[in-house]
């Protein structure tokens, strides 16, 4: 049978005790008259001996603790008999009422039992419910509520049973490939590092469109792009630099990267010798770039060295949008969709022109918003009048 | 079957009972001549005459008492108070007397007695015409309490409390009188005493009334069907003994309660259904037990007051969505 071993008080003026060392372990088999503990009272030290026989099933103040008289120290029982939850919260909620107050009345230990029962906390729960949730080893802290007031309903507990297990959809989402990891290590220490600023602006696109309608579309956008940041870099160097601790460091000619979109993840591709190539043949270095990646020949890139990256998701419909700057590099482009938008021009009147989105993420360590938004200007003074 | 009245009902159940059995006799004020003054026993006096059918002073008292004396001396009396109002005159008579002879006597007699009455408000009868009194007497022991809430209940619980061997009071309802039902026209249709029944099956929540009250929850539930509340509703029949084997089965089945009764709502039948189900079917709530009955106050005399006092199927369709979410 369980028994319940309690502080025992050595004299009328004895109010707790503090137990010095336990001479048994939980799962021991004990005898009655078997020392259990040794025990420190205001006056001396003395040995408690065990008042049955049976297996320590539960230790609840531990060596060294001090706990009121009559406060619940041990359960001694069979093995495999069932522990009342109330000797368990009545033995926590004694020790926290002697670690706030010095001197605790063996009533108090009554006083914080009751309490404890009333102000139960924990969530609403119907008796239905929570009687299906033991029955199905059912967490109830896990389950939503949808009863009156939140309370949680047996309808509640059974969606929890129809549930997939938590742990099978761990198992699937932990096992992220290198490629992954390394992305997600790259934007969680962009965003813990890198103080980010955002400028936007909206471009007309009307132009360009039709300069590369007139060429037979031998030149894609991303390549435009890409000479229009080397524009913008030019009227504004100061963007054109590495951050380090120490300060500062300008990069040695201008490399800009492109987000490609593997079976993977996201990977840069990054483009050098911008300036010396015409449209058409930068076209063809960035497709042969972007078809590498693709395939997964992260070996035929280079994702190093680019002062900013291009993304561009202008085909998903996708407006205004702020992406995550890849680390060692200043800036990132964020493009949207190209398409036809109002445009109001000079004598008020309103036109439908071909715009596109474009927007600015800085690190504020390299430059300030005015460096940006020049930056942006000589981009888009690029773009317009090509 | 025979479509009637609940109060063609009862007077057929008295004449069923009367031919069949030569010692059942009928007492109460009124009640032979002129027919009784629900005309609830219409045509019985004239089957049988003034010997087994008694019109009896006006004295409650009297009345309970003589159909007591004939019950233990062999007979099988059926007693009418005009309104259950009444009985507070022959309280003695009921709870001292009748309901503990047979205890008090060592089981040596029996008291196959009827008190007929009826009880209820909606008629704007005032305070002491219109009282729902059957927790007065499913409180005392040795005294059965039965009330039919349709005319072939009416006629099967009656036929069946005239044959029991025990006490027994069978509350009618004052506007119920004039229902009509489908009735067996079978001299032996007999509905147990102390079996509920369950008039509506549904799933989401159990509403158990009796009398005119059933017929109102009934009503609700109909209203809640619309609103995809589906409502299981039992009909008691027989407040003491209380039948808790079929409150507990529906309740494993929807998880709610709701008690619907004309009484008043403190200390009474609700409140024993609700505590009972706290000791027996806890773990079967899905939500706290609610009730719906009439307000702690006398009945009004006034039928805008007396409707707001009393339960109707409003306030029971009201009180159903309290138990659900979002509502």
């Amino acid at each position: 049978m369980l028994q319940q071993i309690k502080l025992p008080s050595m004299g009328a003026t004895m109010e707790e005790g503090t137990i010095v060392s336990w001479k048994v372990k939980e799962g021991d088999t004990v005898k009655i008259g078997q020392v259990l503990l040794e025990l420190e009272s205001d006056k001396s030290v003395f040995e408690y001996e065990s008042p049955c026989d049976g297996v320590i099933r539960k230790i609840l103040a531990k060596d060294g603790e001090t706990r009121p008289v009559q406060s619940t120290i041990a359960v001694i029982g069979d093995a495999g008999e069932i522990i009342p939850a109330e000797w368990l919260i009545a033995a926590s909620a004694a020790n926290s009422a002697t670690s706030s107050v010095t001197i605790v009345a063996p009533t108090a230990q009554t006083a914080a039992t009751t309490d404890t029962k009333f102000d139960k906390g924990g969530p609403k729960i119907s008796p239905r419910a929570r009687k299906l949730a033991d029955q199905r080893g059912v967490d109830i802290s896990k389950v939503t509520g949808t009863g009156p007031g939140g309370r949680i309903e047996s309808s509640d507990v059974e969606k929890t049973l129809k549930a997939p297990p938590v742990s099978a959809s761990v198992i699937s989402t932990t096992t992220f490939d290198p490629i992954r990891m390394q992305i997600n290590r790259k934007v969680t220490k962009s965003k813990q590092e890198i103080p980010h600023f955002y400028i936007a602006s909206q471009v007309d696109m009307t132009r360009a469109v039709a300069l590369r309608e007139a060429q037979n579309r031998t030149f894609s956008f991303n390549a435009l792009l890409m000479k229009a940041i080397v524009a913008g870099l030019e009227a504004e160097p100061s963007l054109n630099m590495q951050y380090t601790d120490a300060g500062l460091v300008p990069r040695n000619g201008i490399k800009v990267g492109l987000a490609i979109e593997t079976p993977k993840g996201v990977v840069i591709t990054v483009v050098d010798d911008i300036y010396k190539q015409d449209l058409t043949i930068l076209t063809g270095k960035i497709n042969i770039l972007v078809e590498a990646g693709r395939a997964g020949n992260f070996k035929d890139i280079n994702t190093h060295g680019a002062c900013m990256t291009i993304s561009n998701v202008g085909m998903y419909r996708v407006d205004t949008f702020y992406p995550i700057i890849h680390p060692g590099e200043a800036a990132i482009v964020g493009v949207g969709s190209l398409a036809d938008r109002p445009v109001v021009i000079a004598n008020g009147q309103v036109v439908a022109r071909k715009t596109m989105p474009i927007s600015l993420c800085v690190d504020h360590r390299i430059a300030d918003g005015a460096i940006a938004a020049r930056f942006l200007k000589a981009m888009a003074q690029y773009l317009e009048t090509v | 079957m025979i479509e009637m009245t609940y109060r063609q009902a009862i007077a057929q159940a008295i004449i069923e009972e009367m031919d069949r059995d030569p010692n059942v006799l009928m007492l109460g004020e009124d009640v032979g001549q002129f027919g009784g003054a629900m005309a609830a026993s219409k045509g019985v006096h004239a089957r049988f005459g003034s010997r087994r059918v008694i019109d009896t002073p006006i004295s409650e008292e009297a009345i309970v008492g003589a159909a007591l004396g004939a019950a233990l001396t062999g007979l099988r009396p059926i007693a009418e108070i005009m309104f259950i109002d009444f009985t507070a005159c022959c309280m003695d008579m009921i709870a001292n007397q009748v309901a503990k002879v047979r205890y008090m006597l060592g089981g040596q007699v029996k008291v196959p007695l009827v008190i007929r009455t009826q009880g209820g408000a909606g008629k704007s009868y005032a305070a002491q015409h219109s009282q729902s009194l059957e927790m007065w007497f499913a409180a005392i022991p040795g005294l059965k309490v039965v009330m039919p809430s349709t005319p072939a209940e009416a006629k099967g619980l009656l036929k069946s409390s005239i044959r029991v061997d025990d006490p027994i009071l069978f509350i009618e309802n004052k506007v119920l009188y004039g229902d009509k039902g489908q009735v067996p026209d079978d001299p032996d249709f007999l509905i147990p005493i102390g079996k509920a029944n369950v008039v509506r099956s549904g799933t989401n929540v159990t509403i158990v009334s009796w009398s005119r009250q059933l017929l109102l929850s009934l009503k609700a539930a109909d209203a809640l069907a619309a609103e995809n509340i589906d409502c299981e509703v039992i009909d008691l029949r027989t407040i003491s003994p209380l039948d808790m084997d079929s409150i507990l089965a529906s309740l494993s089945k929807t998880g709610r309660l709701l008690v619907v009764e004309e009484g008043h709502k403190s200390f009474g039948i609700g409140a024993e259904i609700s505590a009972r189900v706290m000791e027996q079917g806890f773990d079967l709530l899905e939500g706290p037990v609610q009730r719906v009955a009439t307000l702690d106050t006398p009945i009004p005399f006034s039928p805008v007051l007396e409707a707001v006092t009393i339960p109707n199927a409003e306030k029971i369709a009201a009180a159903i969505r309290t138990m659900f979410a979002g509502s």
